[in-house]
């Protein structure tokens, strides 16, 4: 067990782990990513490096952060910064009980109290006894600091690999008026390494899509409402962008995706009608459109279709938009019909209606236990960074010696930068004695009945560290 | 509209033109010894401070959002925050007062950058209202202050090293500079820690995820992983002086990179946000 915590603890496991971690990062964001890129994208770049592609293939490369091995290495890392959190908390609860004061002292020709006093008036509070002497410390708090920095980051990466694992969450699209009944696929699913299928916890009804623009046609806000149809009734829910939702469990979030779904009828050369509805994405602005390809089971060409938001160009949203339809067969192109709606007309051998049309729109269910820890993870940061670099702790031990008495003095961190702090306490405890006694006040140990220098001393080299 | 964007524009120019004047004073004074050279340098920082609060704060009223999308604002806003605190820095340590030499004038280069960009009022995305977002924004641009001293320090250790001229004399002892180096480096990787995770809390409340290994995201953790590189090599291997500088110029441009430049890849996004 002890060999154990020694590895954990040792420098070189910390660096190593810390090196690791940067190079699995930097090999995700080379290669790409399943998650980040479409099948299309990821087939074309195994073409074009077949031999980088059989190295991501045997190594999980394109799916770093769901692979086994990274999963390892983050609960690596967590064991490590645990171990390392505990140890940083034994040794604040040290310091802040024993104190934290070495190296050699200061012989001051002034009073125990009246030093004490000038040690209050700096900010220095007095905390218990040590070695015989009083311990006066500036910043206790500050003890804290690296051990909060730490527990910080650890419960940060703690709840990151327990999303990691156990996160579930699934996409559905959904036309205006159209319900997913408990349990039904997912359009887009995801989850974690532990983590099993998410259902559908109930019906689910897509009542409206509502989107608000700013006038240079940006998105202002994108807003759902839906409802949960269930055995104990219908809930409506309400929700947007940074307005997300709960429902049994299930965090609910606002799709990115959305746009008009276009209902269309086909009638063939021999009379058969075939009914599609044809999903686009929201055009960018008014005067740009959009574009979706769709394969017809029924028939032998390809459908490609092009929709703007409104078919005079008058705004980013209206009830009259254009849907433009082009029939393809190969790189030929077969025909061509512009419809709004309630319009017909033919497309190739097909008589074609574009008979109405809807919004349709995006929920993210997410069902996840872990992000409680980051939010709690980044306030421990914060405490732990403040404490560690604003207020770091500086310590004085007060001996009586004497008529006079002995000063140590110690900073916690980055002690060459308070050193001036000491040397005023030592020149406002000397300029005191020297105007009382006409002689020179202070010293270093050892030379207190000698010459010393008429300057406060330098606190020692020996207990400077940082 | 376009009347106000001239006058923005000229403010900032303005700004530019008294953080130039400021820089030369207190360069002067710094290299000479001229108490009086820095102290006016000190007092045109502090107008061109106001003017270019007034700038800023005029822009947020034309555009109706705090200072965080478009490449204009972006880094205005960064540069003034960066200067203000700065001075605040400054009050408390007297000692990083020096860094002034790279902390004025990399400010006014951030402006003129920005400038060149043109103002341009972009609306707020729905995903960029977020409390979350303004934290995660300010502790960034925080940390660009701590960034640009840290790395003061460790460039004038650097040419203190290197004999550099007679001028780095008159700069605190290389010691001391090597500790504020390292000091600011622990200050940044502070910041840039809570700027971490106040945005993976708001990608969590806008897209249901806290983390997604955009390229901007992705960057972010590199820089943060080397600080923690940086930071335990100082604390527990004994790295500093030279080698330490060194290794940071490394981390400092590698903050550059993603703060800078992810951004400007269209595969990300954050590229809403700076483009």
């Amino acid at each position: 067990m002890h060999v154990l915590k020694r590895f954990l603890l040792s420098r070189t496991t910390v660096l190593t782990l810390i090196a690791l971690m940067l190079g699995a990062v930097v090999v995700g964001y080379l290669f790409p990513q399943r998650f980040l890129v479409t099948p299309a994208e990821l087939a074309r770049w195994q073409l074009a490096h077949p031999q980088l592609a059989a190295l991501s293939r045997l190594g999980a490369l394109d799916h770093v952060y769901t692979s086994p091995w990274f999963a390892l290495l983050l609960g690596c890392f967590l064991a490590v910064l645990a171990v390392s959190t505990v140890e940083q908390f034994q040794r604040a609860l040290q310091k802040t009980l024993k104190g934290d004061v070495a190296g050699d002292p200061v012989f001051v020709a002034r009073g125990e109290e009246a030093v004490a006093a000038i040690l209050r008036a700096k900010g220095f509070r007095r905390l218990g006894t040590v070695a015989g002497g009083s311990r006066f410390v500036k910043h206790p708090g500050g003890y804290w600091g690296p051990f909060l920095l730490h527990l910080g980051i650890a419960v940060s990466i703690g709840a990151a690999l327990v999303i990691l694992l156990f996160e579930q969450r699934g996409v559905l699209h959904l036309v205006e008026g159209e319900t997913a009944p408990p349990g039904a696929p997912w359009y887009q699913e995801e989850r974690g390494l532990l983590a099993g299928t998410l259902l559908l916890p109930a019906a689910v009804r897509l009542d409206r899509v509502a989107a608000a623009y700013w006038p240079n046609d940006d998105l202002r806000q994108l807003t759902t409402d839906f409802s949960f149809i269930g055995q104990g009734g219908v809930t409506a829910v309400s929700m947007g962008i940074n307005r997300p939702a709960w429902f049994r469990g299930v965090r609910l979030f606002q799709g990115k995706s959305y746009g008009r779904a276009f209902y269309v009828e086909f009638r063939d050369a021999r009379g058969e009608w075939h009914g599609e509805i044809l999903q686009l994405d929201q055009p960018a602005n008014r005067a740009q459109a959009s574009y979706g390809t769709f394969l017809l089971g029924w028939a032998p060409f390809r459908l490609k279709a092009k929709y703007y938001a409104d078919a005079a160009r008058r705004g980013p949203e209206s009830d009259q938009p254009l849907l433009v339809l082009r029939l393809v067969d190969g790189a030929r192109v077969v025909s061509e019909l512009p419809l709004t709606v309630g319009g017909t007309g033919r497309l190739g051998p097909y008589a074609v209606s574009l008979t109405r049309t809807a919004r349709w729109g995006g929920i993210i269910f997410i069902r996840s236990r872990g992000m409680a820890g980051i939010f709690f993870g980044f306030f421990i940061i914060c405490l732990g960074g403040g404490l560690s670099y604003w207020f770091p702790p500086r310590e004085i031990l007060l001996r009586r010696d004497g008529a006079g008495c002995r000063l140590c003095w110690r900073a916690g961190r980055f002690a060459a930068m308070y050193r001036d702090e000491f040397a005023a306490v030592l020149a406002q405890a000397a300029g005191s004695a020297a105007a009382a006694t006409g002689g020179n006040p202070v010293c270093p140990a050892g030379e207190a009945s000698g010459d010393a220098a008429a300057a406060p001393p330098e606190p020692p080299a020996a207990n400077h560290r940082q | 509209m376009p009347d106000s964007f001239v006058t923005v524009t000229i403010i900032h120019w303005s700004a530019v033109a008294i953080y130039a004047l400021a820089t030369g004073c207190n360069t002067a004074g710094i290299l000479f010894r001229k108490e009086r050279a820095i102290r006016i340098g000190f007092g045109l920082v502090l107008g061109g401070l106001a003017i270019h609060g007034a700038g800023l704060l005029f822009w947020w009223r034309i555009v109706g959002h705090g200072p965080y999308i478009g490449r204009f604002e972006v880094l205005s806003s960064q540069a003034w925050l960066a200067l203000a605190l700065f001075l605040v820095f400054r009050h408390f340590l007297p000692r990083i007062a020096v860094a002034s030499l790279l902390v004025y004038p990399a400010t006014f280069l951030m402006i003129a950058v920005g400038l060149f960009f043109a103002p341009q009022a972009r609306m707020l995305p729905p995903t960029l209202r977020s409390v979350w977002l303004v934290l995660h924004v300010t502790f960034y641009k925080i940390s660009v202050c701590t960034l640009l001293v840290a790395l003061a320090f460790s460039v004038f250790f650097l040419l203190r090293e290197r004999g550099g001229g007679r001028w780095l004399t008159r700069l605190p002892d290389p010691e001391t500079m090597d500790l504020l180096a390292f000091r600011f480096a622990g200050f940044s990787f502070t910041f840039w820690s809570i700027a971490m995770l106040a945005g993976s809390i708001w990608a969590y409340q806008s897209w249901g995820r806290f983390w997604g290994w955009d390229p901007i995201e992705t960057w972010s953790l590199i820089t943060w992983g080397a600080f923690g590189l940086y930071l335990h090599l100082r604390r527990f291997f004994g790295w500093k002086g030279a080698r330490a500088a060194y290794f940071y110029l490394i981390c400092f441009l590698l903050s550059v990179v993603s703060l800078y430049f992810t951004p400007l890849l269209n595969s990300s996004i954050h590229s809403e946000y700076f483009n």
